[in-house]
């Protein structure tokens, strides 16, 4: 009996909340911000993009020419060394990728 | 019309990409509105939507939806980015009157043709935490099954059930 009375008034309750939720809809005020607005905000995200993705590439070239050059030198000078280069560079770059993605994760949750 | 500002976007035209955020401005807001009940967090959230939608448009497939269902998508996200932030800060005003019932309080003078009819029931939705009224809306006023909330809001199924019970409960109290 209670249960029956509760449906019924749950389904008062839905209609009232899908007519007060219509009412806001309809008399809700928005501030559209001018399309200059959002000229300037593509502009903007975009110029912030393209500086990263260049600073990345930058980054990126200047890892590949510093471990370039000492996988030559070492193995011109000493094979072993080049071995011993070339195991760190294979186990200890993924490892150092991993850590600084997991670091921009909890950056980002922490930062929300 | 978003179909050709979309490819026109997709190749590299930002007059077209500005031109889409705000025709689909104020759907954004309106769908956030709905669950914030708050002018200044809704239009924090759609500004939010604009800039990760124009950071990751290259991800958009225009096959897979409309351009608005994907701002609609971002927007969801973030909000429930909001609502976790929300709950580590939990900060509540005691005794003052909260952002929620000023936006009611607003509403209700600016709106046209006013009756006073509607105060009751977004009075009582207004005094719902964010994260109850949330699923509420969702089942009540959209028609989501409790699956796909929980799947929107990226909590257990009980965790759904469970605030809806709540969050009617509150509403049956409130309105009797």
């Amino acid at each position: 009996m209670e249960e029956n009375k509760n449906g019924n008034l749950d389904e008062v309750i839905s209609e009232k909340i899908k007519g007060g939720i219509d009412f806001i809809d309809q008399n809700v005020k928005i501030d559209i911000p001018d399309i200059s607005h959002f000229r300037l905000m593509v502009a903007s995200v975009e110029e912030k993009k393209r500086q990263r993705l260049n600073k990345e590439t930058f980054i990126f070239m200047l890892s590949a020419i510093t471990i370039l050059s000492f996988e030559i030198l070492a193995f011109s000078n000493s094979f072993v060394s080049f071995i011993i280069i070339q195991s760190m560079a294979v186990t200890l770059l993924p490892l150092a990728g991993i850590i600084g993605a997991v670091r921009r994760k909890h950056k980002k949750v922490n930062l929300i | 019309m978003d179909e050709d500002l979309v490819l026109k976007a997709k190749m590299g035209n930002h007059e077209a990409l500005a031109q889409l955020l705000y025709r689909n401005y104020e759907i954004v807001y309106k769908y956030l509105i709905k669950f914030v009940l708050n002018v200044n967090v809704a239009e924090d959230i759609t500004q939010e939507t604009m800039v990760r939608a124009i950071e990751k448009f290259d991800l958009y497939n225009a096959q897979k939806s409309k351009f608005s269902t994907w701002l609609i998508t971002i927007s969801q996200n973030l909000y429930m980015d909001h609502l976790r932030k929300v709950k580590r800060e939990s900060k509540y005003i005691e005794g003052s009157i909260t952002q929620e019932e000023d936006f009611i309080g607003r509403l209700s003078v600016q709106a046209k043709e006013y009756d006073g009819s509607w105060n009751a029931i977004l009075n009582a939705l207004s005094k719902l935490s964010e994260e109850i009224r949330h699923p509420v809306v969702l089942k009540h006023y959209y028609g989501y099954s409790l699956e796909e909330i929980a799947s929107k809001m990226s909590i257990p199924l009980g965790t759904v059930k469970s605030r809806i019970h709540n969050g009617l409960k509150t509403l049956r109290k409130e309105l009797e």
